[in-house]
């Protein structure tokens, strides 16, 4: 005999849920993040001033990035100028607080491309698995099987330098790396009966990825994607450096490290070390928080 | 049955090195149009675009055009560098053992800081050693590479009034300091890769440790010494060799940056002159010659594995 329904119980339980309140919720949620996983915390409040500086870059830089003050060529880190000039009268604090700007809009773009096409290639290869799969595995072995640097210099070699090439031969790269990791989380989410569930009751496989798969392995996705930002801010440095990356006038972290800054350095030593500070801070802000954000939300990656 | 599972892997190997060649054998199928007329104008590689055009193979057929270029390849023809008219298979025998050298080196500085420092970092885990190994670590992954090579020969410079030399040696000059010419940038080129290895080594060997026949051995009363290198420590050492292949990739990737900043002639500073001079054939011989030598010790390192580990042999 079926109970009757307890109608009391439904306002309370309606009482407690804690969707009605979001925002404390959320905060809580924060809260707690940063008592258990401190240094996670630390990496949140690095990645967040890398935002900061990114998207309010005019008000908070002393100087426009090409400004050239007069009479402040190579001048050392004082009160005057807080990390001193370059060789052409520079101020670097200022193009450190516009390089945020290139390095966010090419990490953030990057990884949002590399992912979503990585999610398409990991899901359906892991869903469909068979011969799909095994072919889709193989071009992604070949693409892992490249040195980066040296696979994307040659890409960039041909395609020509600027943002939206750096960005695309990145997020090539990106992709085939992560689809691996998007993949190994699919198979074991569609091992679960309430895929098969799904499926008997006639769901299409559209539906059941997208309503079903996708929302499970969406933590991995987002895991995947933030320990990604850092290689990639890494990765464009290290083009820039070259000569590869983004071209002038962006001030890229990189590039103020390389070029014609380098004859300078031996008199002006804080030319080249507040650059490489710059992009240390935030790879590691970004590893750090990706790292945590992965104990928290699925432990089963650890290692990996 | 090694011999089973290795055949087995030569079958995965083997089509992921095709595609790889397929890809490399596509670049030069993007290059604009553009560029073309520039490397005919700027580069003077060819007096018209059709010569151009023919150099470049671009007037044929596409699968003619690879099935010549990778039959070539496999005798060992790579081609003619465009700037410089030599074979490149020829510039490759001179570059790659000095890349070689440089990446060995890496590989050496990685494994000896790597294993060690996350050996002490699990057993003495959530100790002072132990934090200071794995902070250390997390900065090795985020300091980028061509900052620390820039400050270590900038740095000495100004204050020490010394600077590593930047001056290739060769063997048969003087085979001390051409030994000695890779332990600077090689040491540089291996500490990404430590952190690496050490934070894997430490959590393998966490893993390890828990395990119920490490617990026997303790209450066997064996020594520290003996439970920790003699029981737990191989196995917990063999996910780290597959490491070792990703390793050799990323190490690859360095010599880029590290053969520019300390002036060594090897492959990875071979393509950074030829992407300068639009030298496509030469691109291409490099990143033939590198994925060649990455899914070959990508193999090599498969089948250690498998002979470390006999339950990998399905």
């Amino acid at each position: 005999m079926a109970r009757p329904l307890d109608l009391t119980l439904q306002p309370k339980w309606r009482d407690r849920a804690p969707a009605a309140r979001p925002l404390r919720r959320a905060l809580a949620a924060v809260g707690s993040f940063c008592r258990r996983k401190p240094l996670g915390a630390l990496g949140g409040v690095i990645v967040l001033a890398l935002l900061v500086m990114a998207g309010f870059a005019e008000w908070i830089a002393p100087y426009a990035y090409d400004q050239q003050l007069p009479g402040a060529r190579l001048k050392p880190p004082g009160r005057e100028y807080l990390l001193g000039t370059d060789n052409v009268g520079r101020d670097i604090l200022s193009r450190i607080v516009y390089g945020a700007r290139v390095s966010v809009t090419v990490g953030f773009l990057t990884v949002l491309l590399g992912n979503a096409v990585a999610a398409f290639i990991g899901i359906t290869s892991g869903y469909f698995r068979g011969r799909y799969d095994i072919l889709v595995q193989r071009v992604v072995d070949a693409w892992q099987s490249f040195p980066y640097l040296i696979i994307i210099l040659s890409l960039l070699a041909v395609l020509g330098p600027g943002m939206l090439n750096v960005i695309l031969a990145l997020s090539i790269l990106v992709a085939a790396a992560t689809s691996r990791v998007i993949r190994g989380a699919t198979l074991s989410v569609v091992e679960h009966p309430y895929i098969e569930a799904a499926r008997a009751m006639g769901a299409g496989h559209g539906r059941v990825i997208l309503r079903h798969v996708l929302p499970n392995v969406a933590a991995t996705i987002v895991i995947v994607a933030t320990i990604g930002l850092g290689g990639v801010i890494l990765a464009e440095s290290a083009l820039s450096f070259l000569g590869y990356g983004v071209p002038p006038p962006h001030p890229s972290w990189g590039s103020m490290l390389s070029g014609s800054g380098r004859t300078y350095m031996y008199s002006a030593p804080w030319i080249a070390i507040w650059p490489g500070v710059a992009i240390s801070l935030v790879v590691f802000g970004f590893n750090m928080l990706g790292d945590a954000l992965r104990d928290v939300l699925d432990p089963r990656l650890r290692g990996s | 049955m090694l011999r089973k599972y290795a055949f087995k892997r030569l079958l995965i190997a083997l089509p992921s090195l095709l595609l790889a060649t397929v890809i490399v054998f596509s670049l030069s199928r993007l290059i604009p149009g553009d560029v073309v007329t520039l490397m005919m104008e700027e580069n003077q590689y060819a007096k018209d675009l059709a010569e151009m055009r023919a150099k470049l193979g671009l007037d044929r057929p596409i699968y003619r055009q690879y099935l010549e270029w990778i039959g070539r390849a496999a005798t060992g023809d790579l081609g003619r560098s465009l700037y410089s008219n030599r074979p490149i298979t020829s510039e490759l025998t001179y570059r790659l053992p000095v890349s070689l050298e440089l990446g060995a080196v890496a590989l050496v500085v990685a494994v000896l800081l790597g294993v060690p420092i996350g050996i002490v970092s699990a057993v003495r885990r959530d100790t002072v050693r132990d934090y200071v190994a794995r902070s250390a670590a997390i900065m090795g992954l985020a300091v980028p590479g061509f900052w620390l090579g820039t400050l270590v020969v900038v740095l000495p410079a100004i204050y020490l009034g010394w600077s590593p030399s930047i001056q290739y040696t060769a063997f048969g000059a003087d085979p001390w300091r051409h030994f000695t010419q890779f332990l600077l940038p090689g040491f540089l080129l291996g500490v990404a890769s430590a952190a690496a290895i050490m934070r894997l080594t430490r959590t393998q060997l966490l893993e390890v440790l828990r395990q119920d026949y490490v617990r026997t051995a303790w209450a066997k009363g064996l020594r520290e010494r003996w439970v920790v290198l003699k029981h737990s420590l191989k196995n917990a050492l063999i996910p780290v060799v597959t490491i070792l292949g990703i390793q050799v990739a990323q190490i690859l990737s360095g010599t880029v940056i590290f053969e520019s900043i300390f002036g060594l002639p090897g492959m990875g500073r071979y393509l950074f002159d030829s992407i300068t001079e639009r030298d496509y054939p030469a691109i291409q011989g490099i990143n033939l010659v590198v994925v060649t030598t990455v899914v070959a010790i990508n193999l090599l390192v498969d089948l250690v594995y498998a002979w470390l580990d006999p339950r990998i042999r399905y």
